[in-house]
């Protein structure tokens, strides 16, 4: 065997050996390479256990923290720096909008004072008669906008029989048929088979009096295929009751069921007030949305209830320059995770889908009564959730 | 009903995946810098720079369509070669003032004391480029083709230097 090829199975060896292979197995598939081989996985496997390391769980904490801090300020930077629309570029040069509007003040001039004062006759329509009107378009020959428009015989805008046969109304509003949809949204419904709740992890949470974030929607992605997304009404939800087990409903209904790989929580705004002091807290959310990556299913046939645990961090020492960080807790989370449902909070608004298909809190006089647990509660929730990772 | 992505949705996804991919990547690079360094503190702190210089650099990385995983590694390897430079600790063989993680069998601290100098004396004589493949590939847990991304190689060379790096070591770490 010359080095090359004796090369390539050093190589597939010693990747066997970070895979949990013994050295005495990865040459007894190479019997014939055993002697040259043999050596030479023994100094890896020796320099590999003597350079043992693991960073301390402080240090993982720090930089994770600086990462979370640091995603923020970036994205608050961007934001900051956004690139102004087109309307806003536009009227920044005002030697454009000069030109435009000496423009219209011409054309202006033209059509009210102009053309009034023309002699009859003077102007030539394109039928090529003096003094007549421009030809007016006839409704029936009209090309409908809207793929809903009406198209009855009694509507007035459908084509009459005597009319050019108008172009397919779908046509010109349908999306090209090469662009697949990257999102699409999930329908609220009382009895749905997915349910999603909001929780928190202890954590620094005790140095709050209310830490009120709001949900806009929930997202998630499946294994394939475009995400699923589902509304939820935009009302701050309170994590300081929600610790431990206790978790709130925030969204109920029916999602494609499928394999799933990650759910995304968008949220618009954090507030958070200090326990301590009575004043506002300066929560970092490091992106306006939590990610936590978890593998999970959702059935057809039963209801599967998802819990997002959020997690606040301080950084920084206590008092008035702390900083907290709003972070997923992945291991709280998922869908096999114990919940002790809470309503809505009063004034929170943050409850369950309505019976009409909104999502909104119950209707009142609806309250849930005991008995009227979540059908998780119910029911052994799908089992899924192997690999998980969290991220903001 | 239909969001289609956008340029921001990318830089968005990447800063997402970066995020994501922490809790797998920090431990290694941690580790390749161990290996080169000799110093827990300075591997640590190397590991969240990695981090945080990647977070920075996004941008240029969304054009360069390397994976995330080498591309970290790489930022690795420079702050690395950078920290060389500067005089740090690295690479000296003999001065590991780290104190092992607390074990009740002081014979077993210093037998891994030995055997850690051993391979690090051993390491301090190879070839730069040795040494690099050594350190992404056993400590940093990269294969073979990332190795070769992160250190602009071919397959072939990595492999070839893999192999004369680790019959060098078997011949230092036999006297």
């Amino acid at each position: 065997m010359d080095n090359k090829a004796f090369d390539r199975v050093l190589d597939e060896c010693l990747d066997r050996l970070s895979a949990g292979e013994s050295v005495e197995q990865c040459l007894a598939r190479y019997p014939d390479q055993a002697a040259r081989l043999g050596p030479l996985l023994r100094v890896a496997k020796a320099s590999r256990s003597a350079c043992e390391f693991e960073p301390s769980a402080d240090a993982v904490r720090r930089a994770r923290l600086k990462l979370a801090i640091a995603s923020a300020d970036r994205r608050a930077a961007a934001r900051a720096a956004r690139k102004p629309g087109l309307l806003e570029r536009f009227f920044s040069r005002p030697l454009p909008v000069a030109a435009v509007a000496s423009m219209a003040v011409i054309a202006l001039t033209v059509l009210l004072v102009v053309i009034p004062s023309l002699p009859p006759g003077s102007i030539v329509t394109p039928t090529g008669e003096p003094g007549t009107s421009a030809p007016t378009v006839e409704p029936s020959s009209t090309t409908p906008t809207s793929p809903t428009s009406p198209t009855s015989p009694t509507s007035p805008t459908a084509p009459t029989p005597s009319s050019t046969p108008a172009t397919p109304t779908s046509e010109p509003t349908q999306p090209p048929a090469t662009e697949p949809p990257v999102t699409v949204l999930a329908v609220p419904a009382k009895n749905g088979n997915f349910v999603f709740y909001l929780s928190d992890a202890p954590n620094d949470i005790a140095n709050f009096e209310s830490l009120s974030i709001t949900v806009d929607s929930v997202e998630l992605r499946p294994q394939s295929g475009p995400a699923v997304s589902m509304t939820v009404e935009a009302e701050p939800v309170d994590l300081v009751p929600l610790q431990g087990d206790i978790a709130q409903e925030i969204w109920r209904g029916d999602v494609p069921p499928g394999d799933y790989k990650a759910v995304l929580l968008h949220v618009s705004a954090v507030e958070g007030i200090l326990a301590s002091s009575g004043q506002s807290a300066d929560v970092v959310l490091p992106s306006d949305r939590l990610r936590i990556s978890m593998d999970f299913s959702v059935s057809g046939d039963e209801a599967t209830s998802f819990v997002f645990d959020v997690t606040v961090h301080r950084t920084g020492n206590a008092g008035e320059g702390a900083r907290y960080i709003l972070s997923p807790q992945a291991s709280e989370s998922g869908v096999n995770q114990p919940i002790q449902p809470v309503q809505g909070q009063k004034g929170a608004g943050a409850g369950t889908t309505s019976a009409n298909g909104s999502a909104g809190t119950l209707p009142p006089g609806q309250d849930r009564k005991p008995d009227d647990k979540p059908r998780s509660q119910k029911q052994d929730p799908t089992p899924a959730s192997q690999d998980s990772s969290a991220s903001t | 009903m239909v969001r289609q992505s956008n340029g921001e949705h990318t830089v968005v996804d990447a800063a997402e995946r970066l995020s994501a991919l922490f809790d797998s990547c920090y431990p290694r690079i941690a580790r390749y810098a161990y290996a080169r360094t000799g110093n827990r503190t300075d591997a640590e702190d190397i590991a969240a720079e990695v981090f945080l210089r990647a977070l920075e650099s996004l941008d240029s990385y969304q054009e360069r369509g390397l994976p995330m995983e080498a591309w970290l590694f790489r930022i690795a390897h420079n702050l690395v070669v950078d920290h060389l430079r500067r005089g740090g600790r690295f690479e000296r063989a003999d001065e590991d003032e780290e104190t092992l993680p607390d074990s009740p069998d002081p014979a077993r601290i210093a037998e891994e004391r030995l055997m850690m100098a051993d391979v690090r004396a051993a390491m301090a004589r190879l070839t730069p480029d040795q040494r690099n493949v050594v350190s992404l590939r056993f400590f940093g847990g990269l294969s073979s083709k990332e190795t070769a991304e992160v250190l602009h190689k071919s397959d072939g060379a990595v492999r070839e230097m893999q192999r004369a790096a680790l019959e060098k070591m078997r011949g230092l770490l036999a006297t």
